[in-house]
């Protein structure tokens, strides 16, 4: 028999109808379908293996391979980190040359923000989760999809070379004028972020079109799940933005080769323009990095405290507002650039605005768990690490956005652990946290409970030392990018980079984890933490090469648990049919056993007689 | 709505129906590009006589200019583009772009077109405080020596006090 490497033959009339009673139907689990058929055994399953995933379309075989590309390179970009820190553990030069040290950090950055961290989300649990939380087969474009990956590991492969061809020692700023004069990659490191940017807009695009047009039948608007909306807004974000910051590239580039006078002064340019392009693009980009983690916090919020999530609505349209806001903020980047100081309060003001979409959702998190049944798993001992971190990441964010305040603080360590609390204590936690919450429809295993919590705990309690002792150091004038120090400086310094050792050490138990589950994992049920949404009550783990057998009809709100455990799998409360709003009357919904699962709904859907016939193979 | 999840590629032909393109009669779309090329004639005859110092638009040369262009930005985006008789959500999403690039422009002009008045801004300038300062301080020490203190007694009373131990 010859290998079915091809995508699922393409049906044209309608299906005999199906021979399986509801939810009971053969599995193609799509991490083994499409691939050579079970008789190909040994060495000869590797090629057909290899290219059914290189040339998939399937938004889940493209989730998992973002998911293993933003894994390196957030590996690569952390070891980059720990050199960092180990430089600085005494002042004076160790084993990094004052030039090494800067091309390292760099290096770090210019990886941690455009290869790692603004396609983390989106491009693995996003991929992965959007279409079958929305209840349907695929993204719009499912080509285009995996032309996003592509696009991706080209800007990355570029980046790639431009470190081989000696790296660069910018930051990943790439302010001018000294990126107009370093004899340091800047060109192709331009090139590589002009180049994965687009990734980022095609993803985009892909996830508006299938929001819009494809959601399952009862699916309305005030029935999405958060981290849509999340997505949602982060799309648009990353469509009106991304363009920006290939503009900027650009125009750098112009500038270095054909000496066109944009930003270098000696050229007739504004060396603070380049600054407005720049954070035109990346103040919006950190909330691109910072609303799908929104996202998944409301999931996990919702699901271990067992109740609706509080102020459904507000945390939706809070996500908008800050999509919005965040585009009117970037000159508070910019207060000691030189820029004039009519746009420094005027940003310095809106930046304060922004502070209180933000607040609204901390608060309602933090309500959810009020009278919930607060189930600690590991997913939701991330989210709480996220609650704290992110709270302190947010509120230094207004201080170092008060303009008198910034005048001291800019450039110092205190901005650096600002952005790591809200980056890594964000969005890095709130990643983790959903790869635990989503690894079992992912990959069909749970992963140990006992070695997650134990890591949450070392990941916390590394990550507090890491950072808040540069709260510390900046405040007290530590300035950031520098390779040596004062004496004064020292303790903390050591400090630091020892709490570096225990967050690196932390990051590797998770890992560990991972892998250790592929492997040794107990498999996983349908519905392990009982939530509400079409990923968790309508597909299998690991969801079947077509996510559903029939499409799902949606009859209840993304956080009505208790539905899933009254008898007749519905409650009849007409009032709580969408997302918003809490209920009072009943309490938080039953606390499921994980390797048994909670109650899933396959047989709510509509049968089209669509459903693939039964392979003959089977 | 997905109601066809196991049906990949099949288009109904008959729901791209009002998809199609509006065809515009070759006298309109004449009419557009003679606008255009007549606008273009305007704008380069304009900064020719401004040149010349035959009109004087002095600071609202550029927002002219700006208003020219703008104006046939507009007639290529309704028509050429044909967004006039397409669906209003494209038109939505151009005027939004439009949207966002008059924000960049809006705050990024906010920051050039005030640069270096820092002084403006803080209720008295800090180098006007400081020579205040300074001038405050000349003056005390000018007139310390009037109100140095007098002594009232020059001399010790020898008589009220008895000098022997
Ligand atoms: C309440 C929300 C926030 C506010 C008010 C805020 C405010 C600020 C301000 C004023 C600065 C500039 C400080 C300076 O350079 O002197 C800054 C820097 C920064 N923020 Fe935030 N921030 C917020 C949230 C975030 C989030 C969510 C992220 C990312 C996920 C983020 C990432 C960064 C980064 C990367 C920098 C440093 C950029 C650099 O100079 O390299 N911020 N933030
Ligand atoms: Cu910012």
């Amino acid at each position: 028999m010859s290998t079915t490497t091809a995508a699922a033959p393409v049906r044209t009339q309608s299906a005999p109808a199906p021979k399986h009673p509801p939810g009971h139907e053969p599995v193609h689990n799509y991490l083994l379908e499409p691939g050579p058929s079970p008789d190909v055994r040994g060495l000869a399953r590797v090629w057909p293996t290899v290219k059914a995933w290189v040339t998939t379309v399937d938004h889940k075989r493209i989730g998992v391979m973002y998911l293993f590309a933003v894994s390196f390179f957030f590996a690569v970009a952390g070891i980059a980190a720990l050199l960092v820190r180990a430089e600085l553990m005494n002042p004076g030069s160790d084993f990094l040359t004052a030039d090494e040290y800067n091309r390292m950090f760099t290096l770090h950055g210019v990886m941690m923000v455009f290869l790692f961290i603004v396609p983390s989300i989106p491009g693995s649990l996003g991929n992965f989760v959007l279409p079958i939380m929305l209840g349907v087969k695929d993204v719009a474009f499912p080509k285009l999809n995996l032309a996003s990956f592509y696009v991706f590991i080209a800007g990355a492969s570029i980046a790639v070379y431009a470190i081989l061809s000696g790296g660069i020692d910018t930051g990943w700023t790439f302010y001018t004028p000294y990126s107009d004069e370093t004899n340091t990659a800047v060109l192709p490191m331009t090139m590589a972020v002009f180049v994965a940017g687009f990734a980022s807009i095609l993803t985009g695009i892909n996830f508006i079109v299938t929001i819009h047009k494809m959601r399952a039948p009862g699916l309305t608007w005030n029935r999405l799940p958060l981290f849509i909306w999340a997505l949602y807004a982060v799309s648009i974000v990353q469509v009106l933005a991304t363009p920006v910051v290939g503009i900027t590239m650009i125009l750098l580039a112009m500038e270095r080769l054909l000496n066109i006078g944009i930003f270098d002064p000696a050229l007739g340019g504004d060396p603070v323009l380049f600054q407005h392009f720049f954070w035109f693009y990346s103040h919006p980009a950190v909330y691109i990095m910072i609303l799908p983690a929104f996202g998944v916090i409301s999931e996990l919020m919702g699901t271990f405290s067992r109740q609706k999530v509080f102020g459904y609505r507000a945390i939706a349209l809070s996500s908008v507002a800050i999509a919005m806001l965040g585009f009117l903020v970037w000159g508070h980047h910019m207060f000691v650039s030189g820029q004039s100081p009519l746009s420094s309060i005027v940003f310095s003001l809106i930046t304060f605005l922004i502070g209180v979409p933000s607040g609204i959702k901390v608060l309602n998190w933090v309500w959810t768990m009020y009278r919930g049944s607060v189930w600690l798993t590991t997913p939701m001992l991330y989210a709480l690490s996220f609650l704290f971190l992110f709270t302190i990441g947010g509120l230094t964010g207004i201080m170092v956005g008060t303009l008198a305040v910034d005048v001291h603080l800019h450039d110092t360590y205190f901005v650096v652990a600002h952005f790591h609390y809200v980056m890594m204590g964000g969005t890095v936690m709130a990643m983790i946290g959903g790869l635990f919450y989503w690894w079992p429809k992912m990959f069909g295993r749970m992963m140990s409970e006992t070695w997650g919590r134990i890591s949450a705990g070392v990941v916390f309690f590394g990550f507090n030392m890491t950072f808040f002792t540069q709260f510390i150091l900046g405040s007290q004038g530590m300035p950031r990018r520098y390779f040596t120090y004062l004496p004064e400086y020292h303790d903390l310094h050591q400090v630091s980079t020892i709490g570096s050792w225990f967050l690196g050490l932390g990051l590797l138990l998770v890992l560990g984890n991972m892998i250790w589950s592929l492997f040794k994992g107990k498999p996983a049920p349908g519905n392990p933490w009982g939530a509400a949404t079409l990923e968790w009550t309508h597909a299998t783990s690991p969801p079947d090469h077509h996510n559903f057998h029939r499409t799902p009809l949606v009859t209840h709100g993304p956080y009505d648990y208790g539905v899933l455990f009254s008898g007749d799998g519905y409650s009849g409360d007409g009032a709580g049919g969408d997302g918003s709003g809490g209920d009072g009357s009943r309490g938080p919904a039953p606390i499921p056993n994980p390797e048994l699962g909670a109650p899933q709904e396959m047989e709510k859907s509509i049968d089209l007689g669509l459903a693939q016939p039964k392979p003959s193979r089977d | 709505m997905a109601e066809n999840v196991h049906n990949t590629s099949a288009h109904d032909p008959a729901d791209h129906g009002h998809h199609g393109h509006h065809i515009l009669s070759a006298k309109l779309l004449l009419t557009v590009f003679f606008s255009l090329v007549g606008l273009t004639i305007f704008t380069v005859g304009l900064g020719l006589l401004e040149q010349n110092e035959i009109v004087h638009l002095g600071a609202f040369s550029v927002p002219v200019a700006l208003a020219i262009a703008g104006v046939k930005a507009t007639l290529v985006a309704m028509f050429f583009m044909a967004l006039k008789y397409d669906n209003k959500v494209n038109l939505l999403a151009f005027s939004l772009s439009i949207v966002f690039l008059v924000v960049f422009f809006v705050f990024t002009f906010l920051d050039t077109g005030f640069r270096g008045s820092f002084d403006d801004f803080s209720a008295t300038p800090i180098d006007q405080t400081q020579l205040e300062e300074l001038r405050l301080q000349e003056r005390n020490d000018a007139i310390l020596p009037d109100f140095e203190a007098q002594p009232l007694l020059l001399q010790g009373d020898t008589a009220l006090i008895d000098p022997t131990p």
